[in-house]
Order: structure tokens, then sequence, then C-alpha cells
């Protein structure tokens, strides 16, 4: 059995990832237990219902934003070198996958605008029958990871996922960020 | 039509005549039913119904056909030193160019009309075609054209006259299916020679009434008669006939369902026939033919780099008399046959288990290996039974708990059931490695082997819940090409030691021989 793969995610992903459960999860429930609150202190609903969303308000914000990112961030782990993609994902359902570079057909970044404020990108890696999606790494080594250039040794795994590739001159790119 | 030359003539040429007629009737098909809504619609206004009629049949004798002659004058193709011309359309011309190296598969189709007529559908794919519809489809081509057209974009050279008696029709229903095969029909112009293939097989009438009788679409005829059926009583005010059969009584309403059965199975294995009378498998150099279909007749050819792995899948019923069917799977588009089957292919419909390895070389040679199958550890049973005892259990107590006068626990009968498909499920599941091939099994009452090779596999994962990782379990996952796009073949609840040299042994980092099983 390999070792696992080394490389983690940008750390800034807790971040943006916290936030958007914040914006996504945590706003609408705290929503929902504000107008409990109201319609309480207006004599329609007993006490009891706003307590309760209160506190599964609270629970469920304090899982998908204070503990699931980093539980997340934990967990993943990537790795590129000469001949495969490296990668183990997953909180509950643990999943290692390899994917030979020769099967890589095309690479993007994507960023949101939440990911963009961070300065993170997400890469994408396309193989004839399956996607990968490394979530969050700082745009530079995303970028490294998408340019056609061969990976230098030094780059420690950050290296290009289409080393075959025809190099263009004044994209210097991928070259060692340590 | 025919060019004793044996070459597809120069300059743009259109497709037969015939052409024209073909589409009228297409036409007109698509015709009657907006006639027949049309009426139901002028019925209700003041215009006298004749007339409509009248309006209606010679809108059809002037449109149909007018549209028809205009889109054969404005069909052509050419073939040139090393592109495909197709020109179409009559008011949004359609141009498309397909360079010759680029063709992957050329597949030749008739149905009943054009197959007495002689002329063929030709469709061309790409290997970057989408997998909705072929690159280029070329209408009403005579057979003896299409067999030039199809021999030049192949490449294949043809390397003289066919050898007296090279084939030689003991079979009975080879003495049938052999004339309808090599049936030319009333234009087809002269036979093009290809030359003998490297391999060939053909179905004989054993294989094919056994494959017939235990086709394994009885129940989806039957499903597909019952919905149609009830539909069509509906539509009609058939509630009478509900009520009457509800009248029956229970041993006619039995018999009545047993009847049924036996006419869809009757109708399944008629199906069966008619889609392989005739089957053939060829294989000359790299490129595979599969011929088959007795009033929809046609000819897949399929690029062996095309093939990204084999499946052979025995039925229940198939699996009691130890035969099974081989399908491939194939990256791009494939001809949807007669059920269909759009990203696999029938490689053989009906097998001994035994000789399948030997079919499968000879087909595909030094495609796949036979890695000997390793069952899974013993621990991993309580998985099995879990993944189908559980749910069923849950609703069982449900069952028990909310229907009144207690029947609700006779569902723990179904536990019992469950517990069984656990343990025939973990029975089954085995996997193989050889140097170059991955072989999973699985299935339940059916079973499924698939060989993966090496070289065809895409990605390979394991992946690992807690549960699993306290048991020293994995489940194993490789992704193929399917179609057009992908599919992941799956084995759970492997020994997590083995899931581990699955992995090594694809990793193209460590260059090691088979793992160790």
């Amino acid at each position: 059995m390999r070792p696992d793969p080394q490389n983690r995610l940008d750390s800034r992903a807790i971040t943006v990832w916290s936030l958007t459960a914040l914006l996504s999860v945590a706003a609408p429930l705290a929503l929902g237990t504000a107008v409990c609150a109201v319609l309480w202190v207006l004599g329609v609903l007993d006490p009891i219902v706003p307590s309760i969303a209160a506190l599964l308000t609270a629970v469920v914000a304090g899982v998908v934003v204070g503990v699931a990112p980093r539980v997340r961030y934990a967990r993943w782990r990537y790795e590129v070198n000469d001949d495969e993609i490296d990668l183990r994902e997953g909180v509950w359902i643990v999943r290692r996958t390899l994917v030979p570079l020769v099967r890589v057909q095309h690479v993007d970044t994507h960023a949101g605008p939440m990911m963009r404020r961070f300065g993170l990108a997400g890469v994408k890696i396309a193989t004839a029958a399956t996607v990968h999606d490394i979530p969050a790494l700082s745009v530079e080594v995303a970028d490294g990871l998408r340019r056609p250039h061969r990976r230098t040794r030094a780059s420690g795994g950050r290296g290009c996922l289409t080393p075959r590739a025809p190099s263009r001159a004044g994209r210097e790119g991928c070259t060692s960020r340590s | 039509m025919s060019d004793a030359s044996g070459t597809v003539p120069r300059g743009p040429r259109r497709v037969h005549k015939s052409f024209i007629a073909l589409q009228t009737m297409k036409a007109w098909r698509q015709l009657v039913w907006i006639v027949v809504v049309e009426i139901g619609l002028v019925g209700s206004s003041r215009v006298p119904v004749y007339l409509a009629i009248l309006g209606f049949v010679l809108l059809a004798l002037i449109v149909g056909p007018g549209l028809a002659v205009l889109r054969w004058y404005r069909f052509t193709y050419e073939l040139t030193a090393r592109e495909l011309h197709v020109h179409q359309e009559i008011v949004f011309r359609k141009q498309t160019f397909i360079p010759g190296r680029r063709v992957h598969a050329v597949d030749v189709s008739a149905g009943l009309v054009e197959r007495l007529l002689g002329v063929v559908k030709v469709s061309v794919q790409t290997a970057g075609g989408s997998t909705e519809a072929p690159e280029a489809v070329i209408e009403g081509l005579t057979l003896g054209e299409a067999e030039l057209l199809r021999g030049a974009l192949l490449g294949m050279r043809s390397t003289g006259a066919r050898p007296e008696g090279a084939r030689s029709y003991s079979d009975a229903t080879e003495q049938i299916a052999a004339p309808l095969n090599e049936f030319r029909g009333l234009l087809a112009g002269d036979p093009s020679e290809v030359g003998e293939p490297d391999f060939e097989y053909r179905l004989d009438t054993k294989g094919l009434l056994l494959a017939a009788t235990t086709s394994g679409r009885t129940w989806i005829v039957l499903g597909a008669g019952i919905g149609f059926g009830s539909q069509a009583l509906e539509l009609f005010g058939g509630g009478a006939v509900f009520d009457r059969i509800g009248a029956l009584g229970l041993v006619a309403g039995i018999a009545l369902a047993a009847g049924l059965v036996v006419v869809s199975w009757a109708a399944a294995a008629l199906t069966t026939v008619s889609a392989y009378l005739g089957f053939a498998v060829r294989r000359r150099g790299d490129r595979l033919e599969i011929e088959r279909g007795l009033v929809e007749h046609q000819v897949v050819s399929l690029s062996l780099d095309r093939i990204q792995a084999v499946r052979i899948h025995q039925g229940f019923v198939r699996r009691l008399f130890g035969y099974c069917e081989v399908h491939v799977d194939t990256a791009g588009f494939s001809a949807k046959g007669a059920e269909a089957q759009q990203t696999h292919t029938v490689l053989h419909p009906f097998v001994r288990l035994d000789e399948a390895p030997a079919l499968i070389d000879a087909a595909l040679p030094g495609f796949v290996d036979r890695p000997a199958l390793t069952g899974l550890p013993r621990r991993a049973m309580v998985r099995y039974v879990l993944r189908w005892a559980a749910p069923v259990t849950l609703a069982a107590l449900l069952a028990g708990v909310l229907v009144p006068g207690g029947w609700g626990w006779l569902g723990l009968i179904g536990v019992w059931l469950a517990v069984f498909a656990g343990v025939a499920d973990y029975s089954t599941a085995a996997w193989g490695l050889s140097r170059g091939t991955l072989a999973l099994r699985t299935g339940l009452l059916s079973i499924t082997v698939r060989c993966l090779p090496r070289r065809r596999l895409q990605t390979l994962a394991y992946s690992q819940d807690p549960l699993q990782r306290l048991a020293r379990l994995a489940s194993a996952r490789a992704a193929i090409i399917s179609g057009g796009s992908g599919r992941t073949v799956m084995l759970s609840h492997v020994d997590a030691a083995h899931a581990y040299a699955i992995r090594d042994w694809y990793d193209p980092g460590s260059q090691r021989g088979p793992a160790a099983g």
C-alpha cells in the first residue's frame, strides 16, 4: 500500500467553506428562528417553538459552519507526480482515487466570487470517463497545475497535469513556489 | 448503378431515386397522425368532412413527394481522396466534411422495404462524434454502392474473389438465414468483395432457439403489454372488461395470468429470433463486424480500439443451463439496435460459459486474459446481509406495528428472503487480477463478470466508511469509458489489503507484476 498523498488544500478553504455555509445554511435558519420569535412575541406561537428552533439553529450552524469545513480540510490530501494524480477525500466515506496522467484529458480551474475574494481556485481534472475536483487551492498553485509545462522536481507535487502538451513562450508558470 | 471497377466514382453523387419513394412513405406515416387529429378538429366545425379529407389527401400527394424530390435533389455525397463530403437539406443547407482517417465506424442497416429494394442506410461515425447521432447518415444508397463506400472509408482492400464454397450451410437456420443475409434486393448491384475474415462466428439453430426461449425479456414484454393494453382499454371505454376480469374468480384469474405470461414468453422468443437470425461476428484485422436481424438487417462495425471492456452475463435461466451472453462496452456512439442497446454491443447472444473465453480470445485477440477469481473474506458477508436485510427489517417492523390486526408481521418473511439475497450477493462477489486484466464478478440471481483491461481503465479508486475501516474492508471502483460518458464498476467490501493490491496493480508508478491475490 502506498503512503497517503502529502499535499493539503489551501488553509483559506476553511474560511471560505465556513462563510459559504453561514450564508447558505445558517442565515436562513436564523431568519426562520427570528420569525418564530416574533410570532411568539405576538402571542401566536408557544414559546417552545422558538426555543427549539434556536437550539436547532445553533447545533446545525455549529456543525456546518464550525466543524464540517475543518474536518473536510483535514481529510483532503492530493499529490501530483510524474505519472499520476493521487487524491484522498471524504469525511465519512474516505475515498482514494488514482488518475494516471496519461488519462487526463483536460484541466480547468474554477472560482466563484467568494473563492476569488480569498485568492482561491478549484481545479477540475477530467478523464474520458470521470471528473475529479480539487476544491480549493491558491490561485497560483491551481494555475501551476493547469499550465502545460512539465513540473520541476522542487515543486513538491504542485506540478502540471498536462506534461506532454506543447509549451508556449512567455508562460513560464509551474515552477517551484515553495 | 454498379461500377465494375470496384471503386467509388469521383465527384458529387446523388443517392438512388428510391430515396424519394421511401421518404414519401415516411412523410405519409407522419401525416396520418396529423390527419387523424385534424379530422377530429374539423368534425366540430362547419367544413364538410369529405372536403377536409380531400384537402388533406391533395396536400399529402403534393407536399410529401414534393419535399422528398427536393431533398433527394439536394442531397449529394462525394468521396475525395481524403474526405467524405455530405451536402443536404433544402433551405438550411448543411455540409459535413469527414476526414477519412477520423472515421471509426461505418454501419449499414436496412428496414423491410429497403431490404426488398436493396437499398440501405449508411451511418458514418467518428471518434469525437456526439453520442446521440452518427456524424453523417446517407439513406437510400444501393447496397453495392454502400459496400464500395464502406470499403473505401474503412480502407478495406479487396483481396480478390471469395474462395469457391467457402461457406457451407449445414445448419437448418443457416439455410434460411444465409440466403436472407445475402439477399440483395432489386437494385443492390454487384456484391463488393472484401476478402475472408480473420475470424468468423455464426449462431447455429440450437443456439438461436435456446437464446430465444431463455431470453430474460418475457417480463419486459409482459409489462409493456399490460401497460399498453390497459391504456388502450381505457381509451375505448373498456371499464366493462375490467369488471368482467374482476368477476372471473380465482382459478380463471390465475389461468388468465398464466396465459398472458406464456404469450409474452412466446412474443419475447419471436422478437429474439427476429433480432438474432443470421447473427454473425467477423473480425478483419483490427475491426469487428456484427451482423444480424431478419426484418431490420444491420451490419455494425467496430474498431477494436473502441472496445473498453468485456461483460459476460448469465441471466437466471441461462445460468441454470450453463450458458451466457457476451457484451462489449464501447466508447462513443454505437448503433441503437432493436432493443436500444446504446452503449454495449452483443458479441454473442448465447454461448456456453466454458466456450466464452475462447470466443473472446478469437474475436478480440489479446484484449483480456482470465484471472482466477478470489471471493470476499467471510467478515464481508455481514455487510452484504445487512445491506439487504436492514431496510426490509425496518419496513417489516413498521408494518407490524402500524397494520391493524397483526397482519403486518407477515412482512418478517421478507426478512428471510433478504438474508438469502444478501448471502447470494456475497457469494457471487469476487475479483481477480492478472497482469493486464481486472475481473469483477457481481450478481444475485443472474451473474455478471466484467473483464477490464488495465490499459483501458480511466481511474481506479477505493473507498472506506468507518465500519469498513474497522472490519478491514474496502470498496473498489474502476471507471471505464462507456458510450459517450463513463461507467463506474464497483465491488463492495473487498478485503482492504486486496483493495490496496488492486490499486497498486493499476499504479503507473509501480511497475510490478501481478499483485498478490
